[in-house]
């Protein structure tokens, strides 16, 4: 495992390249090794639980689309037939393309979801003078995801005291239909209350703000930021011109 | 100072939760706001914090207030908030959510304020000390339990050191040590304190004022000795187990001996009884 715990600059500098890497780098059988690449990257920071999440979500997801595309893709000239199936030669082309991007995009944003902890970002962001507004939302906004999990396991536990069958997905899946409305509106209610909470705590003070802790980066940070970029400008320069 | 002139709030059903109410809250006090429904001490306390208007926009309000001789309304919210700080009682809101560690957390509200951070240090100590929570110093706000949030948002608030604070609820999620620990800071506390809590008998040896909100009415006693004798009088019913318990606790701080009739609030008295600190 990496013990390693970025400073929020090469972390996003990670997450850029990633994600300009997952629409510019070249497709095939290059494609196919940066995928591995970063998955035995990722594997290491926190395998087993990005594992999970790939196999959880993304698998199933890029088969639905591959399966979805192979079958009905619009741009078809040639077909192939498979053990008995007739398959589009551009939809299976174009379904790997698809979900190898798919696969590295979740992957890197998985990764840096477990590079770096959202309070961190938050309190980094905080000292680079961002109003505090701003900083407010986008934290909020990253921990919206959890904070909505987390509310609905509480009511399916609820649920399930006062007797509601909830053993199976499809059990679950329609008592989480039925609530997902309101959820949304307490939720959103919550937000604004949350706002109110933090000008209570001074979040809307126009001081000259102070840090305990100022967030400084190593020569490491530096160095690994340094070499994000470069990966960054190298991108852009072959991904576009080779 | 804080002036209320003839406020009034009735809510989005037309059923009124304050009518006309009219009084002074001086520099010095302390002031336990009691009240049979939460919700009207909940509305009193966002409408003296200034917010009532962004909490409850349906509400129809009447009068006004003022902070200073200057209407409450008036005073933009970077400047109330440094002056008049509300604690809700859900203290999750409270948390920042941008600080992994709960000396950072309750350090925050002081580096927004632009403190030194060697004053900020020995502050944070200090509150962290007097909450009795120095153990959870190192540990992530996000997973702390309620009654430990609580206190860490309450040290988040207390720390800033504003000239009113108006705490909502405080015992909520606190434990026997954690209302002694509160109400030892509380008592050395400069500046105004208003409480609105359920349990008003645990803040009654801090309370030098009591408003009573008794069907949508404000009556306002600025001393226990005037509290204990609309309480024994009757002429604040005492079916409520925690009024009893006030009006015992009461009787007790002012050594005093007289009767109440027992058969008005015995089920109340029986309810308190083992509930006094």
């Amino acid at each position: 495992m990496i013990r390693y715990l970025p400073h929020p600059v090469p972390t996003v500098s990670f997450l850029l390249c990633i994600i300009i890497s997952g629409f510019i780098l070249t497709t095939g059988v290059k494609y196919l090794l940066s995928v591995l690449l970063l998955l035995f990257f990722a594997f290491h920071i926190n395998g087993k639980k990005i594992l999970l999440t790939i196999l959880k979500i993304v698998i199933p997801l890029c088969i639905a689309i591959g399966l979805f595309m192979t079958f009905i893709y619009p741009e078809t000239e040639r077909w192939v037939t498979i053990g008995g199936m007739r398959l589009s030669h551009e939809g299976l082309t174009a379904a790997g393309d698809m979900t190898s991007r798919i696969i590295f995009l979740f992957t890197g944003i998985i990764a840096f979801f477990n590079l770096i902890t959202i309070q961190r970002l938050g309190s980094y962001l905080y000292q680079k003078n961002l109003p505090v507004w701003l900083v407010f939302i986008l934290i909020n906004g990253l921990k919206f995801v959890d904070r909505f999990r987390a509310k609905l396991n509480e009511i399916h536990f609820y649920q399930q005291i006062r007797g509601m069958p909830l053993e199976n997905v499809w059990q679950k899946w329609r008592a989480t239909v039925k609530i997902l409305i309101p959820l949304l509106y307490v939720m959103i209610e919550e937000s604004s209350n949350r706002a109110i909470a933090l000008e209570m705590r001074g979040f809307t003070a126009t001081a000259q703000r102070t840090a305990l802790q100022p967030d400084i980066q190593t020569t490491t940070d530096k160095l690994i930021t340094f070499v994000f970029f470069g990966f960054i400008i190298l991108l852009l320069v072959f991904g576009f011109i080779v | 100072m804080i002036q209320v002139k003839k406020f009034s709030c009735i809510d989005e059903f037309g059923s009124p939760v304050i009518v006309d109410a009219s009084f002074t809250v001086h520099n010095t006090d302390r002031v336990a706001i009691l009240s049979r429904s939460q919700e009207s001490s909940t509305i009193l306390c966002h409408a003296l914090a200034g917010i009532l208007h962004r909490t409850h926009p349906l509400h129809k309000i009447e009068g006004s207030i003022f902070y200073n001789d200057r209407s409450i309304e008036e005073i933009d919210s970077h400047e109330r908030t440094n002056s008049i700080v509300y604690v809700l009682p859900n203290s999750d809101m409270l948390i920042s959510g941008v600080k992994d560690t709960v000396f950072g957390e309750i350090a925050l509200s002081l580096e927004l304020i632009g403190v030194e951070p060697n004053v900020i240090r020995a502050r944070v100590s200090h509150i962290l000390q007097q909450l009795d929570i120095e153990r959870l110093a190192d540990r992530d706000p996000d997973n702390l339990s309620g009654g430990e949030r609580h206190k860490v948002a309450l040290a988040s608030m207390i720390i800033r050191r504003p000239d009113v604070l108006i705490l909502d609820n405080p015992s909520m999620f606190l434990d026997v040590t954690g209302v002694t620990n509160l109400l030892n800071i509380l008592r050395n506390y400069e500046g105004t304190i208003i409480i609105a809590d359920p349990n008003p008998y645990i803040w009654s040896g801090l309370s030098n004022r009591f408003i009573v909100i008794e069907n949508e009415h404000i009556e306002v006693f600025n001393s226990a000795k005037t509290l204990i004798g609309a309480l024994g009088n009757q002429i604040i019913p005492l079916e409520l187990p925690s009024w009893t318990g006030l009006y015992l606790k009461l009787r007790d701080t002012l050594e005093l001996n007289d009767e109440i009739d027992s058969t008005h609030c015995l089920p109340a008295l029986r309810a308190v009884s083992g509930a006094l600190p």
